[in-house]
């Protein structure tokens, strides 16, 4: 085997997902340093700053940042952490490695279409990337790219002309390469399961990954046509989202006869779904990690699957919520928030699931448990605030404001980000045979923690006091005069916590070379990813958490042992 | 053990069908939803736009989107024929009933570029505008049969594919019965496309 | 095969039918529910036989088409909006 077809073109499944990972860790990185930047120009608006100068010489002249390329950098920080991080290392990472181990196949069902899918995400990766070097630059339409500013090109500012269109089609090549990861998963959980390996003995995390991918199948399919007719109003000269009579920037449109709510409608279809996209397998690792790090089964494991696929159903019928202030009829409002606090109902499910998990049982607080149980901590918190957002009345006030900001950081990018270290720390061994260091782990875990907490729990309040998001510059107005503080409290503890990450980076490393060899099966778990490698299929003949089974002659029975004596 | 249980237990596949055609019935559903959604962005723009054009008339347009009807059935029946002569592992049928799929998908596309021709030069309908002011016309007419007819070319040139692996002695059952899926997809799209385009825009 | 070659004639026939329907001229409302559960019942037809799925086992439909249809119908949400579309004067 060449080189190039081990390492680079590879069908092989652990290959696959080790390149996600490391796609979702360069454009983790990415992210967070765009994030740096963003709040270093809100806290200190008018300092001259060298380093934006040398980035952009055009848009930051003399070291202050434009408003443009303020909101150009918030676009990118958005979709790459939503499309290239948070959709990408749980299902496309973890997924691709994990999954076959885990329900006892040899690889995925379609090797080739895995390999494609992988190459096209990079692909999205780097249209979305050249966005920065283009004429214009970066687009400023937000990871939501509303139009109509999003479908009218150069003239709605710099960065909405090549550098929006970039945007447009890498979405789309990322959607067709969710599909055919989606297509893949589906088709290797239903069909190649290994002898005994029912639904009902899967793992969480295979359960998880099921219903991600059965969201991914459909919202992705919206998502793609709202793409191509974006693509077509903005080449094309159609105005499937563009009204009559707009006047931008002085100039008056000659389109007529569509409407920007379509693509409110369109995206949000998508939307919402995305964001259980990016939490589920998350929930499905966490519930692995409570339980083996607990030493008991997981509470209730049917409730917990049927949980799951009430909320990837529920999580289609919400969109609305994210339109209560486009004018809709209250009716509407009326029937979308019912639906959306419906949500809650499943969610309580598993969170009390996951407290049973643990109530009662031998607590190991390895690195790994701690993030889970942080995973927890802020689902919930998160999960609060969505109540409140929940209500069409409150969300009048709160909507696009730092609330928000607070609300999707808790829940969709921290609880996501936890549940991915959970993962990392848990199966790390798994993938490169050795152990993280636990010291540094926890180190990371705990300023990590607090710092997230310090960050966005804050910028709850500055929405309540009314602080607008997506704004380069507070100064100007009098009534955030007294969220300043606030503000500059924020930048801090995210340098912080940014900071803290680079501990982590380097324990990845520091354990690829002098980490601790690890075994077999380090955490004594169940599940079939833990046995040595052998080609001959594993049976399976039990569920996946029979830990602490009563009359067992140790504290857990892998899925493929039949008798504890 | 009832059945159930063991269908769903492992170490088969419990629908019976094989990896493959799974695979394409997953794509199926997945493309469905997208023509729908196109379909609604359709109705929603009708529905906004209340002086919707109704230029179709009975010769040429209906009678040449009826016959296009008919000739995307037919290439149906054909790749039915394909399916099962490679049931029955005759190869050279199979590659002959393939062709004439392919075929009659290529008149479906000759007969849909005129379609497009005469519209644009004697109606004066383009993407963008058209005599009647209504822009979306246009955009939805060519985005959904442009949409439709990507599909039918792609369909050709993958039965092309199977039909040169079959004659090579390369593929299998699976492997025309997958393709088969697409193509009466595709088909099945135009069932809808038919009517909620040209017959619910006819000229009387 | 025979059977195919009759459906393939069934679907010529709703086809002609369609077709014929649109000159009476039906209230819009009308003839476009005439239509769509026409073409429903084509596709079925092209789904059941053609696909196969009427020989393929029950499980596989139950997977595949309650999700789809459910969707399909959700995107009737959109269409209340359109009515709120801005009008140049
Ligand atoms: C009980 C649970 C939840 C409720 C009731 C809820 C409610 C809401 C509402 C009403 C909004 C719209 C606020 C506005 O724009 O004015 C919103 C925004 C958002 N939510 Fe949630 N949510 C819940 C859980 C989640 C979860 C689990 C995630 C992700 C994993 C999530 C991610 C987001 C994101 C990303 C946004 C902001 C989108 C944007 O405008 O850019 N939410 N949520
Ligand atoms: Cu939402």
């Amino acid at each position: 085997m060449s080189f190039l077809s081990r390492y680079i073109f590879s069908t092989n499944h652990k290959t696959i997902g080790i390149q996600y990972f490391v796609l979702a860790l360069t454009a983790a990185l990415l992210g967070t340093a765009l994030s740096v930047l963003m709040r270093l120009h809100l806290t200190y608006p008018e300092a001259k700053i060298r380093l934006f100068e040398i980035l952009w010489p055009n848009a930051a002249a003399g070291g202050v940042m434009t408003p443009e390329l303020y909101l150009s950098l918030m676009t990118m920080h958005g979709t790459i952490m939503v499309f290239f991080v948070l959709t990408t290392v749980p299902q496309g990472g973890f997924g691709n490695f994990f999954l076959p181990l885990q329900i006892g196949a040899e690889d995925m069902a379609f090797p080739r279409i895995n390999m494609l899918s992988f190459w096209a995400t990079a692909l999205a990766f780097l249209v979305l990337c050249s966005a920065f070097v283009v004429e214009g630059g970066a687009p400023l339409a937000g990871w939501t790219a509303y139009p109509p500013l999003s479908a009218v090109g150069s003239i709605a500012g710099p960065g909405m002309g090549k550098g929006m269109t970039l945007w447009v089609v890498s979405i789309a090549l990322f959607c067709a390469a969710s599909l055919m990861g989606a297509i893949n998963f589906i088709t290797t959980i239903l069909e190649m399961r290994t002898r005994g390996m029912s639904l009902f003995r899967m793992p969480l995390t295979c359960w998880a990954w099921l219903v991600t991918a059965l969201i991914s199948l459909f919202a992705f399919a919206v998502l793609f046509a709202a793409g191509i007719l974006l693509l077509l109003d903005r080449e094309a000269g159609t105005s499937f989202f563009l009204p009559a009579g707009l006047v931008i920037n002085d100039r008056i449109l000659d389109r007529k006869g569509g409407s920007p709510l379509l693509w409110q409608h369109l995206f949000w279809f998508f939307g919402h779904p995305e964001v259980y996209i990016a939490i589920l397998p998350g929930m499905g690792v966490v519930s692995t990690v409570l339980s083996v790090f607990s030493r008991k089964p997981v509470f209730g494991y049917r409730a917990m699957v049927w949980a799951m696929l009430a909320i990837g159903f529920l999580g289609f019928l919400v969109w609305g919520h994210h339109m209560f202030i486009s004018g809709m009829s209250p009716y509407s409002s009326l029937a979308f928030s019912v639906l959306t606090l419906a949500i809650g109902v499943p969610s309580a499910v598993k969170t009390f699931n996951w407290l049973g998990t643990i109530l009662g049982g031998r607590l190991h607080l390895e690195t790994a448990m701690l993030w889970a149980l942080a995973f927890v901590s802020v689902f919930v918190t998160g999960g609060l605030s969505g109540i409140a957002l929940g209500q069409p009345a409150l969300d009048m006030y709160f909507h696009d404001t730092y609330f928000v900001v607070g609300h999707f950081h808790i829940i969709m990018g921290v609880a996501a980000v936890f549940s991915i270290l959970a993962g990392t720390f848990y199966w790390w061994p798994k993938m490169t045979g050795r152990m993280l260091s636990e010291t540094l782990g926890r180190v990371h875990f705990y300023v990590t923690f607090l710092g997230v907490y310090a960050v966005f729990i804050p910028m709850h309040f500055a929405g309540i006091v009314g602080n607008p998001r997506r704004y380069s510059d507070f100064g100007q107005f009098e009534f955030l005069k007294d969220v300043q503080g606030l503000h500059k409290f924020i930048t801090h503890a995210a340098f912080l916590t940014a900071a803290v990450q680079l501990l982590f980076i380097f324990n990845l490393i520091w354990s690829l070379y002098r980490g601790k060899k690890a075994g077999d099966n380090p955490w004594n778990a169940t599940t079939l990813e833990w046995l040595p490698p052998s080609h001959q299929p594993h049976i399976v003949v039990r569920g996946a958490y029979d830990y602490s089974v009563p009359g067992a002659r140790r504290d857990f029975l892998m899925q493929n042992e039949s008798n504890g004596q | 053990m009832t059945r159930n249980e063991t269908t769903w237990e492992g170490g088969g596949s419990p629908f019976a069908i094989g990896a493959k055609p799974l695979g394409m019935w997953l794509f199926v559903v997945s493309d469905a939803l997208t023509f729908s959604t196109m379909l609604m962005v359709y109705t929603y723009s009708r529905l906004a736009n209340p002086h919707w054009p109704a230029p179709f008339a009975f010769s040429p347009s209906i009678v040449q989107a009826t016959v296009m009807t008919f000739v995307l059935l037919s290439s149906s029946l054909t790749m039915v024929w394909a399916v099962d002569a490679m049931k029955r592992d005759d190869r050279r049928k199979t590659v002959q009933y393939l062709s004439a799929t392919m075929f009659l998908g290529i008149v479906f596309i000759v007969i849909h570029m005129r379609e497009w021709v005469h519209l644009i030069n004697d109606e004066h309908i383009t993407l963008t505008a058209n005599p009647w002011n209504q822009p979306l016309f246009g955009a939805t007419f060519f985005g959904l049969t442009g949409l439709h007819m990507a599909h039918v070319t792609i369909g050709v040139v993958y039965l092309g594919i199977v039909a040169l692996g079959t004659r090579m002695g390369k593929f299998k059952t699976d492997h025309v019965e997958t393709s088969g899926l697409y193509w009466h997809f595709v088909d099945l799209v135009w069932m809808f496309i038919f009517p909620m385009v040209y017959l619910m825009s006819v000229k009387r | 095969m025979k059977n195919a070659t009759g459906i393939w004639a069934l679907l010529l026939g709703l086809t002609l039918a369609e077709v014929a329907l649109a000159y009476p001229s039906l209230a819009p409302a009308v003839f476009l529910l005439v239509l769509l559960a026409l073409s429903v019942g084509k596709s079925a037809l092209i789904i059941a036989f053609f696909m196969h799925l009427r020989f393929a086992s029950r499980a596989l439909t139950l997977a595949l088409f309650p999700i789809l249809i459910a969707l399909i119908l959700l995107l009737l949400g959109f269409l209340p909006d359109a009515q709120r579309v801005m009008h140049a004067a």
